[in-house]
């Protein structure tokens, strides 16, 4: 009984051995298949990343002598493998169960305080007054030489490294350091202040406007973080976060310095009004069209322009959104607690035209476009199709000349359709996409309005500046 | 090319299979493999296969002629000639680079570093030949007459390039002849899939944590803790296991699907209970090597006391000289001689005394593993010395919410990987089988095959979707 009962045990172990066999080849064989023959099934862009995948490595002997075209090719097929978004939600999902991933502090910025700059900002007021009465008689000229006040406000600002915890606050490479942690299912961006590219960006501000002089309005609209807005005090202390309004203020300081023609626009304190308000994302690092709205008000009052009222808008309801927190920044937790993408579709025209990021035809357009059929990451691309290298806006109710161009990166995608009620031409440039110049393109109009309107992460990398760079000439 | 990506698996790994199986000669499979290990070994750039190709057939002569002649003056000069090249070539290719910089830091000279990249898998793939001629000098295995087979050898992608050392005594008349049957296959496919998950889900896991936490660049430190940097390396500890004993089942898995028995290379080295045991049980094959054929000619401990320990610190040294050509792979390997010798000369006896002491032996253990690990991760002096002042809250702050956070995230991830170092696993797997078998209660015993029968194609898709769009994932020991 017992040896017939082993023999038995026997036939069932080599059966499930050879079931373990046969299921484990068929992974493989499956693999083979998706990976190797199915060619055609293979992604060239990833919309998850936002990025285009890996190309196929070209031959070249030296690449295959050093490895270089085999490690390519290792690469390309990891990074373009059929289904791999599929699979890359599903990973997230699997890491979700790692632990209790509800809040994720990932990042604490260490750093004090920002450079107190109070010398400068009372100069810098006083300078203003007195520019403002002489400039009833006298327009604004650029100076060739500073002037004392300059030379002492200078030497102000020159003495404001030291006083920061050392080079830790200033990130070389904010893009490495673009932290971002999760709070009550909400993500939240830990900024950073890089020196170097806040100097580097009043400097370029600072030339567009001395080079347009009178030719020109320029604006400077800084955008803070979410974090810096929504978070409360104890929480920014926890997380060591930089008062996101001095750095603002830094900001409008030594742009100041460099040209006292731009003119500041305050958005700080109009979204700290309305931070109950539904302002910024949750699961994606940009701000909502609500939050641009008010931005847009804060804007027209220092242009001198009546806005539209946010009732006046016929709303877009895109549907539910994940952003960039949840497919780049894998906080795969916040699916629990998705975003609702709404848009307000401008007044006068919604009809643009645009050059793609690298196409080199003109293209035409909704500037705001309900997103509902798009994936569920893909939703702020909406607003004037995403990063877009150029477009063009024309309103048919005005033929008066006017016109405004917006520099920008990402945030300025949801801004810039409000303006185009105000103007005859809107154009907004995306800097890191375009390297045309924008004082030339300016001289085409009649005393445009030029804003240059960023988000202070987004500017606190030196890479960026360099592209900012590219245009302010 | 390493194992844990999507390339090797998918479009190397099943092609390799497939051809093997279909062929049925020995010859042809030999063949089969060959190709495909040099194809492996050519993935990471083919200059060095060169390299590879002249150390193999160096190695095959030397082994022949000393074989062949009958002088023992003419065979102890041909194993010298096989020693000199062998070292020599790892001297340039490895060290050269460093003894240089050396030279350079004293005496100013030369004022050019020479540029020498690391062929992959030299370390590895050098001792394994040393130790064949080195066998065949001592008589203990006959030469092996066909180049290509000494090229089969040393190259076999199982192996070459991460480990473990195989002895070709252990795979002699496998290379020959070798049968594959279910329980093989079988075994070879369920090893195979435990490591690769080790790798790709478990190690990489604790890499993102230790990267985090306790970055290995000065410039990348000034957001560190105290705790964080604790739980970093407790972190990189798990990981270090996890990586290196995954590679090795991965490898033992593979060669046990085409019928190699590879030795084990690890038996969870973190239940050791002196150093001295951790030793027996991590990297065996690398330790084995230095006990034959570095401890035991040097004389071993037969030659008194003092010469025991000198013979020690020899091996310690080039232990961890040979783990890389920087000055905290030696500090780190002559750390484990202190320990050793300390348990030599007292310890040793103290912590076999009685169950309390057993357990402070394991302690004392895993504390000089741990802080073994903090030397062994930081080949930048200043940043070792930062981590160390920063663990014991001499140069950052303690406490940080993102270190919280991170344990919290991941509790249950770690609670698996700290799991997975310990044989728990193993031992659990091994009673329900002894007792669904006894019993023969067929519920529980085909339930049981159920799992075992599912896990490795489970494993590997979890695996898969670890590795896709995973940027981390290098094998630590491919350095060495």
């Amino acid at each position: 009984m017992d040896n017939e009962v082993t023999r038995k045990q026997k036939k069932l172990t080599l059966f499930f051995r050879t079931l373990s066999i046969m299921l484990f080849a068929l992974t493989l064989l499956a693999g083979f298949i998706l990976g190797c023959v199915l060619y055609s099934l293979r992604p060239e862009k990833s919309e998850l990343e936002n990025r285009d995948l890996t190309e196929f490595p070209k031959f070249t002997a030296e690449s295959f002598l050093s490895g270089d075209y085999t490690s390519g090719i290792s690469t390309w097929y990891a990074d373009t493998f059929p289904f791999r978004e599929g699979m890359v939600k599903a990973e997230w999902g699997i890491q979700k169960c790692y632990g209790f991933r509800k809040d994720s502090i990932s990042a604490v910025r260490d750093g004090d305080e920002v450079p107190d700059i109070e010398d400068l900002l009372s100069s810098m007021e006083e300078e203003t007054s007195q520019e403002a009465t002489s400039s009833e008689t006298e327009p604004p000229t650029e100076s060739a030489e500073p002037t004392e006040t300059e030379e002492s406000t200078t030497e102000v600002v020159e003495t404001v490294p030291e006083s920061i915890d050392g080079e830790a606050m200033y990130k070389l490479n904010p893009q490495e350091a673009g932290e971002v942690n999760v709070k009550d299912l909400v993500g939240y961006c830990v900024y950073g202040f890089n020196k170097k590219a806040a100097d580097q960006y009043a400097i370029h501000v600072g030339n567009v406007a001395n080079a347009l002089q009178d030719q020109a309005r320029v604006f400077e609209l800084l955008i803070p973080n979410n974090s810096g807005i929504l978070l409360d005090d104890e929480t920014k202390a926890e997380w060591r976060l930089l008062d996101e309004k001095k750095v603002i203020k830094y900001f409008t300081a030594m742009t100041w310095q460099q040209s006292q023609l731009v003119k500041y626009v305050n958005i700080y304190d109009i979204l700290t009004e309305h931070k109950d308000e539904y302002l910024y994302f949750k699961t994606d690092h940009h701000w909502t069209q609500l939050g641009a709205y008010y931005a847009y008000v804060r804007f027209c009052e220092e242009a001198g322009i009546t806005p539209h009222a946010l009732t006046d808008y016929k709303e877009v309801d895109s549907g539910p959104f994940l952003g960039s927190y949840y497919k780049t920044n894998g906080y795969a937790q916040l699916a629990d607690n998705p975003d609702n993408c709404y848009g307000y579709e401008p007044i006068a025209t919604n009809e643009f035209s645009f050059y793609d990021r690298d196409a080199k035809t003109m293209r035409n357009g909704k500037l705001v476009r309900n997103m509902s059929e798009f994936d569920i990451t893909l939703k702020y691309q909406g607003f004037i199709y995403g990063d877009t290298a150029y477009s063009e806006a024309h309103n048919p109710n005005l033929s008066d000349g006017s016109c405004c161009i917006v520099v920008k990166e990402s945030f300025g995608n949801c801004f810039a359709p409000f303006l185009i009620d105000h103007y005859q031409t809107l154009i907004v440039i995306d800097y890191r996409y375009n390297t045309d110049s924008l004082v030339e393109l300016a001289e085409n109009y009649d005393h445009p309005d030029i804003i240059f309107c960023n988000n202070l992460e987004a500017i606190s990398d030196l890479y960026v500046m360099e592209q900012l760079g590219g245009v302010c000439h | 090319m390493v194992f844990s990506s999507l390339l090797f698996i998918f479009a190397f790994l099943a092609p390799q299979l497939l051809i093997y199986y279909l062929i049925r000669d020995i010859k042809a499979r030999n063949i089969v493999l060959l190709v495909f290990s040099l194809i492996f070994y050519a993935w990471g750039g083919p200059m060095y296969l060169l390299l590879l190709v002249i150390e193999c057939a160096v190695s095959w002569l030397t082994a022949r002629e000393i074989e062949k002649t009958s002088f023992p003056k003419m065979k102890k000069a041909w194993l010298i000639l096989e020693c000199v090249v062998m070292i020599g070539l790892i001297f340039i290719f490895k060290y050269f680079g460093f003894f240089a910089w050396n030279l350079q830091k004293i005496f100013g000279w030369p004022e050019v570093l020479p540029e020498i990249i690391l062929p992959i898998g030299i370390s590895f793939y050098t001792f394994q030949l040393i130790s064949y001629v080195v066998d065949v000098y001592r008589g203990e295995v006959e030469a092996q007459p066909r180049f290509y087979k000494v090229l089969l050898y040393a190259s076999l992608f199982h192996q070459c390039i991460a480990g473990p050392i195989v002895r070709y005594k252990t795979v002699a008349s496998e290379i020959d002849g070798r049968e594959v049957n279910t329980k093989d296959i079988a075994e070879g496919v369920r090893r195979f899939a435990v490591g690769l998950a080790k790798k790709a889900i478990l190690a990489n896991g604790c890499a993102a944590i230790a990267d985090k936490l306790a970055p290995t660049a000065l410039a990348d430190m000034g957001s560190v803790h105290g705790a964080g940097l604790w739980f970093g390396m407790f972190a990189y500890m798990l990981q270090i296991y996890l990586d290196f004993s995954a590679y090795s089942d991965m490898a033992i898995g593979m060669g046990r699907m085409v019928g190699f028995h590879y030795l084990e290379n690890f038996d969870y080295p973190y239940t050791a209970g002196t150093v001295q045991d951790f030793w027996r049980r991590w990297h065996i094959s690398l330790s084995t090597f230095f006990r034959d054929y570095v401890y035991i000619p040097l004389g071993g401990s037969r030659k008194g006391q003092g010469r025991t320990y000198l013979n020690l610190l020899i091996v310690w040294a080039l232990t961890g000289m040979w783990h890389g050509a920087s000055w905290n792979y030696i500090f780190w390997g002559l750390y484990y001689f202190v320990f050793l010798a300390l348990e030599r000369l007292i310890l040793g006896d103290l912590l076999k005394k009685n169950t309390i002491t057993k357990v402070l032996g394991h302690v004392y253990t895993l504390l000089v593993v741990f802080f073994g690990w903090v030397l062994f991760r930081y080949t930048d002096t200043a940043a070792l010395f930062a981590t160390l002042k920063g663990m014991f809250g001499a140069e950052y702050k303690f406490f940080s919410p993102d270190v919280g956070s991170t344990f919290i995230n991941n509790i249950f991830f770690l609670i698996i990987a700290v799991i997975a170092v310990f044989p728990l696993g193993k031992k659990l797997r091994t009673l329900l089988r002894q007792e669904t078998w006894r019993s023969k209660k067929y519920v529980l015993f085909n339930a049981m095959n159920v799992i075992d029968a599912v896990t490795p194609a489970a494993l590997m898709l979890l695996s898969v979707l670890a590795l896709v769009g995973n940027s981390y994932n290098p094998f630590l020991y491919f350095q060495f």
